[in-house]
């Protein structure tokens, strides 16, 4: 009876930590010399022995710009539609003049600003990479004064982050010459977004329409800058829409398979459906530094391209993938059992079906689904 | 070494209030217990009389964080009032909680007995465990998107505002829809968005729904709409949120330059009214207190002087000394009345009186100093005048 109340319980439990959780954390700064706190947003099913690793998003003025990161996150990752990511914010509200303080000659962080600088780079970032699984792909975000102190991670030789959101940056003298000059050199692979609004306040509107004015003519392939100027909202109420902009466009590559990707690329890739499949995740690794988990959406498209290009090996690979990826899930058999199918080998095909009743049904596949798979198959032996 | 500090430290952990408690409800109506994600504001205290607007967010499994996380950040600007978040999950339920009549659009056995929860069971439950204001908020997508308007059709609809993204609308409820708001005799406010990429089916029926309703003419009904370009079925959601939360509590928004001039500068009559107004019409629509702050007053004293409205300066002294009897602001914006009335005697001794009171940071007292200075040499002019009449 105890053992039951206990796994039932633990069965609770692990419904509700499916849920996102913070923590609340405290971490202390040689740099600074003093205690910060931190907000550690860890995704849904965070498995800390797994091999795997997550971007991290360092989100500057953690007090209030935290929360829409980390909701943001949250939803778009549980549809799949971007990686799922470790998201830490700094609360700054008590130390934020300090914190972003630049200096009036050279328009460098200076003294306290400095300090600030090295406490992420040399605190902050190595504290969460040794406790958690953080990828080397990391992005910043900021708002207003602390959306300008992060572009100054972007004149090191290698820059902490490689993707920056700027929500209605409050640029300070000379930093738009000098990121326009450093965007156009960086060589590696870096993402940029800018915000503002109609009714943003003027002056900060209007040095951003300057800045956008010079980034939108950068030739640089490694710079991937995106830019919103949105309507009917303010200095404030532009964080919740330019939030979710930015995280999609910069996941862009990372997105499940759409309509589109599938008419235009994989109907007309010169390699096979599966090899297209595989250069996609390769340079979605190259690209970002993690690896994508397979997902059920990619495996369709690539099963529905490999059938309709009646390619009958590319479906074969794909169907052994699935099987490696997924061993308990009702998907291995389902694919197994459509390639035996295709191949004309019923026999195997109903074995492979049959299998999969045991298994986990996915989002698409159903216990009823490999019912009728079994009983069509049997009926072609049969006859 | 380094680290190891680091290490050590980061053990510690800060307050937790901002968490999220997970509860359980039984439900007589369902036969079945319901999991609920509560979020209570930051300063959320049970013995206080402080009461909240309360949101409720329907397919709170992948709707709660995104909706909490706006409320945080518009709360802490004071864009919006802190409120108490209610998240229902509803998991594998989900199809026939929004179970609905395909005729009428309104919900029908399994979803007529998630309706009653709701209304019976979940806002009581809520409403005797939490200091709730009046104000309640509905969210919902896709099909519950759809379902949320089942309270809109009732008598006395236990929601205020009503937040339908990309609902699947059907039946009745997608054709009365503009209907129904234009009936309305109490505030009401109701947001719908679909986008470009949305589901065809959904957004052809949202759009002609928007159609309909955008004629309504009611001074009831605050209705926002939006069509996002680019976007589809599940990312319009989170923009969606963003838009529709900041346009539910824009009337509670500080002050800002654009009311300012747009609203404040026109007004019709004396501009403590305005501001008066402004909070009865908070208080009344959200439940809670909101008090007007120097800053506002201040800002509005601003108006009152770019147009030469003295008497919104008198008014505006007095609604000052009322709210903030300690500081010098209110006294002070009647010895500027007194003044630019030609009564300088008043207007010293009001200015006199003004420096025995507490500093406010936008008025610096050396200027009070020389305004005195300045009055006290005209009197000493007057007076001469008069000794010299005297003498001759």
């Amino acid at each position: 009876m105890k053992r039951f109340t206990i796994v039932l319980i633990l069965g609770f439990t692990c419904t509700f930590f499916s849920m996102a959780q913070v923590k609340y954390e405290i971490i202390y700064s040689e740099n600074l010399g003093q205690e910060r706190q931190i907000k550690v947003q860890l995704p849904r099913n965070y498995d800390p022995d797994a091999k795997r690793t997550y971007p991290l998003v360092i989100v500057l003025d953690g007090d209030y710009l935290f929360e829409p990161v980390a909701g943001n996150i949250d939803y778009h990752a549980y549809w799949e539609d971007i990686p799922d990511c470790i998201i830490v914010g700094i609360n700054q509200s008590e130390h934020r003049l300090d914190d972003l303080y630049i200096e009036e000659e050279t328009y460098f962080p200076a003294a306290k600003g400095a300090d600030f600088y090295n406490f992420l780079g040399q605190d902050l970032v190595p504290f969460i990479e040794s406790t958690y699984k953080a990828s080397n792909f990391r992005i910043v975000v900021g708002h207003d004064m602390s959306a300008n102190y992060m572009n100054f991670f972007l004149f090191k030789t290698q820059p902490l982050f490689r993707a920056y959101v700027a929500l209605s940056p409050d640029f300070t003298a000379e930093m738009v010459n000098r990121l326009t000059e450093r965007l156009a050199t960086l060589d590696q692979e870096t993402f940029y977004y800018m915000a503002t609004a109609d009714a943003d306040i003027t002056r900060l509107r209007q040095s951003i329409l300057e800045a956008h004015n010079k980034f939108k003519t950068i030739e640089n392939d490694k710079i991937n800058y995106e830019f919103d100027d949105f309507s009917d909202a303010n200095h404030y109420s532009l964080v919740g829409l330019g939030i979710p902009k930015a995280i999609n466009q910069m996941f862009e590559p990372y997105k499940p398979i759409n309509g589109k990707e599938y008419n235009e690329k994989i109907l007309t890739f010169e390699g096979s459906p599966f090899e297209y499949l595989e250069k996609k995740y390769e340079d979605i690794s190259y690209f970002y530094g993690f690896e994508k988990r397979l997902i059920e959406n990619d495996v369709r498209a690539i099963a529905a391209a490999s059938n309709e290009r009646n390619d009958l090996d590319s479906l074969k690979d794909l169907a052994k993938l699935v099987k490696k990826e997924f061993p308990d899930s009702m998907m291995s058999a389902y694919y197994m059992g459509m390639y035996h199918e295709r191949e004309g080998d019923f026999k195997r095909a109903l074995r492979a079906y049959k299998s999969g009743l045991l298994l986990e049904p996915s989002q698409f596949i159903t216990k009823e689904m490999m019912l009728e798979k079994m009983y069509d198959t049997q009926e072609i032996l049969d006859n | 070494m380094k680290l190891y500090a680091i290490l050590l430290c980061a053990l510690w952990t800060f307050s937790v209030n901002a968490q999220t408690i997970y509860k359980e409800i039984n439900s007589a109506y369902l036969n079945d217990t319901r999991q609920l994600q509560i979020k209570l504001p930051k300063d959320y205290e049970a013995n206080s009389d402080t009461k909240y607007p309360v949101i409720v967010v329907f397919d709170g499994d992948y709707l709660f964080e995104i909706v909490s996380g706006q409320v945080h950040f518009q709360s802490h600007f004071n864009d919006m009032p802190s409120s108490i978040i209610i998240g229902v999950i509803q998991g594998e339920q989900r199809y026939y909680d929004a179970y609905c009549d395909e005729v009428t659009g309104l919900p029908k056995e399994s979803g007529l007995r998630f309706h009653n929860f709701v209304e019976s069971e979940l806002i009581p439950f809520i409403d005797n465990n939490y200091n709730t204001s009046k104000f309640k908020v509905a969210v919902g997508h896709n099909t519950m998107g759809n379902f949320i308007n089942s309270f809109l059709f009732k008598k006395e609809p236990i929601f205020n505002a009503y937040v339908c993204i990309s609902p699947d609308l059907s039946g009745t409820v997608r054709d009365y829809l503009s209907d129904r708001l234009a009936y309305f005799e109490k505030d009401i406010f109701y947001y719908m968005a679909t986008s470009e990429k949305d589901m065809s089916r959904i957004k052809s029926s949202v759009r002609l729904a928007n159609k309909a309703i955008s004629q309504v003419e009611s001074p009831y009904l605050t209705y926002y709409f939006d069509d996002f370009d680019n976007q589809k079925h599940y990312t319009l959601v989170t923009s969606a949120v963003a838009k529709s939360f900041d346009k539910i509590f824009q009337l509670y928004e500080p002050l800002r330059e654009k009311e300012l001039t747009e609203k404040v500068m026109p007004y019709e009559d004396t501009l403590d009214k305005y501001l008066l107004e402004r909070y009865e019409k908070v208080s009344s629509l959200f439940g809670v207190e909101q008090h007007i702050t120097e800053e506002e007053i201040k800002k509005v004293v601003e108006v009152a002087e770019q147009r030469n409205d003295i008497e919104s300066l008198k008014a505006l002294g007095k609604l000052s000394n009322k709210l903030f009897p300690n500081s010098l602001a209110g006294t002070f914006y009647l010895a500027q009345y007194a003044e630019k009335k030609g009564k300088r005697k008043k207007a010293k001794k009001l200015y006199e009186s003004a420096l025995e009171l507490e500093d406010v940071a936008h008025i610096n007292k050396d200027y009070i100093f020389s305004k005195i200075e300045d009055l006290s040499v005209t009197d000493t002019d007057e007076s001469n005048e008069l000794n010299d009449h005297e003498e001759n």
